[in-house]
């Protein structure tokens, strides 16, 4: 039977290494923002969120409709349980707050946000070493290096690069106790598109059919044939 | 050593500043608990003292005490906060499963007791049902009913 249990990846390594490297304030050579991006199902955001459980730090999920004074709102929420009318007033609480503890704040779905929203975010950055990890697809990129003063202050990029065969074996090992064939695997990375929801999915489908048979071992076909029956 | 005499004291000043969004001056928090000029309003100090170190208030710069409300521990146990965390961020059309993979917590039965609970106290709701991953059963589907509430009452 599946166990429910989230794979460490070598995105999600290298994505909790940046923010760990921009929390530390022994780190700082010179602004603390980072960029990750990647296109959708690579497993973003759920390494944003699996780091707010384990860790301080902040997640913001993605609202594409805010207003600076919004997402001020929300942050200093998140900080302090409180939220003031004013633009000033949220910039105030949010300074107290990262001098008290610095806590990194990941902004899901950046590229949708206007870029005033994220300049203000590049001058929360510099007046109270607030680190930001903005998340998004690949127009992020593109976004961020618009202004010239905005791309300079990107300390970390980071790729979130398709599902290796690593991965693949590692998922299906951890969360199914199955082993698959090399063979499988290179199947299912294909079928996949370096996307981890056709993976999971596919999972399900191989689980449930070796629940049906009352099988322990993957036969040899059915990965071919599941793909092929979800590819028709 | 000599203790000092439980008074409320602290107990008033922390109801007060818990309740008052804005930041309060000393003199302010004083005259709000009717506590009189002289040594008296001594002991106010020490209690802010106190207060300030554990950060339980801060400091504003122009002198003033806010109630730093982040400092509150809703919930105690350090597995049962996971567990909340998980479902604060999953936000919507989460199961079981999801939490369990999430928050990392092992015991898939102390996940379910907590959301029955969470569902029990109305912050969270179901709104469907699935089949599970391994094809045998149905999992409920949950939703936040109140985002900003469950963080004022749950998340730590």
């Amino acid at each position: 039977m599946s166990k429910d249990e989230f794979v460490i990846t070598e995105n999600v390594s290298t994505f909790d290494g940046i923010c760990n490297e921009l929390r530390d304030p022994t780190s700082a050579i010179g602004p603390s923002l980072a960029q990750v991006t990647g296109p959708a199902g690579r497993g973003k955001s759920e390494a944003a969120k699996r780091r707010a459980v384990k860790t301080n730090d902040i997640y913001l999920p993605p609202m594409n409709q805010r207003s600076p004074l919004m997402l001020l709102r929300e942050i200093e929420f998140e900080l302090t349980k409180e939220k003031h009318g004013r633009i000033e007033s949220c910039l105030d609480v949010i300074g107290q707050e990262m001098g008290r503890e610095r806590r990194v704040l990941m902004i899901d779905e950046a590229d949708l946000l206007k870029f005033s929203i994220l300049e203000m975010c590049r001058n929360m950055n510099e007046r109270f070493v607030c680190p930001i990890v903005f998340i998004g697809e690949t127009g992020l990129a593109g976004k961020l290096s618009k202004e010239r003063r905005m791309s300079s202050r990107i300390r970390c990029k980071m790729e979130f690069n398709p599902v290796s065969q690593a991965d693949i074996s590692l998922y299906f090992e951890k969360s199914l106790d199955l082993g698959l064939s090399p063979s499988d695997v290179t199947l299912v990375q294909r079928h996949s598109k370096g996307d981890w929801r056709p993976i999971l999915t596919l999972a399900v489908f191989i689980e449930r059919a070796m629940t049906a048979s009352g099988l322990s071992k993957i036969p040899e076909g059915l990965v071919r044939q599941i793909v092929d029956e979800r590819e028709s | 050593m000599k203790e000092n005499p439980k008074t409320g004291l602290a107990g008033k000043v922390r109801e007060l500043l818990k309740a008052r969004a804005r930041a309060m001056s000393p003199v302010g928090i004083c005259e709000a608990l009717n506590i009189p000029k002289g040594p008296d309003r001594a002991v106010i100090w020490d209690t802010l003292k106190d207060f300030q170190e554990r950060g339980e208030i801060q400091k504003t710069e122009k002198g003033r005490f806010r109630y730093n409300h982040a400092h509150q521990k809703a919930v105690k146990g350090l597995l049962k906060q996971t567990v909340i965390k998980a479902v604060y961020f999953s936000i919507s059309g989460f199961s079981a499963s999801d939490i369990q993979k999430l928050s990392g917590v092992r015991d898939k039965h102390y996940i379910q007791r907590i959301m029955r609970k969470l569902v029990l106290g109305g912050h969270i709701i179901q709104i469907s049902r699935r089949k599970c991953a391994h094809g045998r059963g149905i999992e409920r589907v949950f939703s936040i009913v109140d985002r900003a509430k469950f963080r004022l009452d749950l998340v730590g």
